[in-house]
């Protein structure tokens, strides 16, 4: 017997005529980004070498922790679909290969995550362990994969090069997702846990994996 | 779009933020990193009370522009759906008195505040789109209650600011939806055959 409030639950967040479209998502982040208020008065007054200090740092630091819109569902979708294919499946056409093979042939970048994220993720929620680290081809698109056991749910991480555009953070074809782009990649998170706890994880291996690649 | 700042729920510290984070800090990424990953859940609720995507998109919209504005309302780290959800049944029961010009009623459930924890168990077997059309067959009124506690997680406290009504009221539309969604959820096992 399922708990009555577990069970209305997944019941809600499973509907797809309860779900947003993605269009929306986009266009409401869009807007929001647009009438958001940015830095200014006292702002002005800090020290222009404060400015230029922070400046240096976030180059050097690399970390531009912002989950990401533009046009970017066709990606989420991609990640997505190479979550439910690679780690939940296994039923991609192409076999995995490992991460150093990848980094040779097809992105250097790979190489930083297979170090990264840490086997073990201290999360405000809980901690994720790392089950898994390869690189595999879904659509076209070859990405870094990291399978992680979160929150009771297998939960993935995938990185991929950053052109064209990342996505929005919000619910795609059924299931949770996120992104945040690190120097010249875009790095998904999905899995069928809450936002709050995607949110979290993305909190912790952000950082790290940004300084990492910023370097590549 | 007009603004009624008396309509944004306040923070219990009374809004006051920490020195540095107004000035210092850029709203935007707080509000992306805090406000953003609880729009699917805030327009599932949304699309579940108003039963039109159009509607509902411009409810969200609304209150996320709303909770942009007065994010300086919002304390970090605290209850942000919650925060969220507040805003959006401020700005959903604005437009519903719009409407109907019709004003607030006492509450008959008053009288009834009966707080034995009672949650029915679902049986298996049921999909969730037979559950979510049992939900569907009880007032609204009680539906809101039960998403809000059951889904949401909210508390009594939070529930009645975001409804605007007092404690007692929560608390007995909270066990009488129980309970009607527990007949309701009743009248279907038999039919499919499944034992509790």
């Amino acid at each position: 017997m399922d708990s009555f409030a577990n069970r209305l639950r997944q019941a809600i967040d499973r509907s797809p005529d309860l779900a947003p479209s993605p269009e929306f998502m986009t266009a409401l982040r869009r807007d929001l980004e647009a009438q958001a208020p940015r830095r200014q008065s006292r702002m002005r007054t800090v020290h222009w070498l404060g400015i230029a200090a922070s400046l240096v740092l976030a180059v050097v630091a690399g970390v531009a922790y912002r989950v990401y819109v533009r046009s970017g569902a066709d990606l989420a979708r991609a990640a997505v679909g190479d979550h439910r294919n690679c780690a939940l499946k296994f039923n991609l056409a192409e076999k995995p290969v490992t991460l150093e093979e990848a980094a040779q042939k097809y992105n250097p970048a790979f190489r930083v995550v297979e170090h990264l994220p840490a086997d073990d993720v201290p999360t405000s929620v809980g901690v994720a362990h790392v089950l898994e680290r390869h690189s595999c081809l879904y659509n076209g698109r070859r990405f870094a994969h990291v399978v992680l056991k979160y929150q009771g749910a297998v939960v993935s991480l995938m990185m991929t090069s950053a052109e064209g555009a990342a996505a929005a953070p919000g619910s795609v074809d059924g299931m949770n997702v996120t992104a945040f782009r690190a120097g010249t990649q875009v790095v998904f998170l999905a899995g069928d846990v809450s936002m709050t706890d995607l949110v979290a994880l993305v909190d912790s291996i952000s950082g790290p994996l940004a300084r990492a690649l910023a370097t590549v | 779009m007009s603004l009624d700042s008396r309509r944004i729920p306040r923070h219990p510290n009374g809004g006051m933020l920490s020195s540095e984070e107004p000035a210092t800090q850029d709203r935007w990424a707080t509000f992306e990193r805090e406000a953003l990953p609880h729009v699917d859940r805030l327009y599932r609720l949304a699309m579940w009370f108003v039963r039109n995507r159009t509607e509902a998109e411009d409810l969200v919209q609304e209150t996320m522009v709303q909770a942009l504005q007065s994010f300086h309302r919002y304390q970090s780290g605290t209850n942000c759906r919650a925060w969220l959800t507040t805003i959006l049944q401020h700005v959903r029961s604005d437009r519903q008195r719009s409407r109907m010009r019709s004003p607030l009623l006492e509450d008959p459930d008053d009288r009834m505040a009966q707080t034995a924890p009672f949650v029915p168990p679902i049986p298996q077997g049921l999909t969730d789109e037979e559950i979510l059309a049992a939900l569907a067959r009880i007032p609204p009124h009680f539906q809101e209650v039960i998403l809000l506690c059951d889904v949401e997680e909210f508390t009594y406290k939070e529930i009645a600011e975001a409804l605007s009504i007092p404690l007692g009221t929560v608390m007995s539309r909270l066990h009488r939806g129980r309970a009607q969604l527990r007949a309701e959820l009743d009248g279907l096992a038999p039919v499919r055959g499944v034992k509790e």
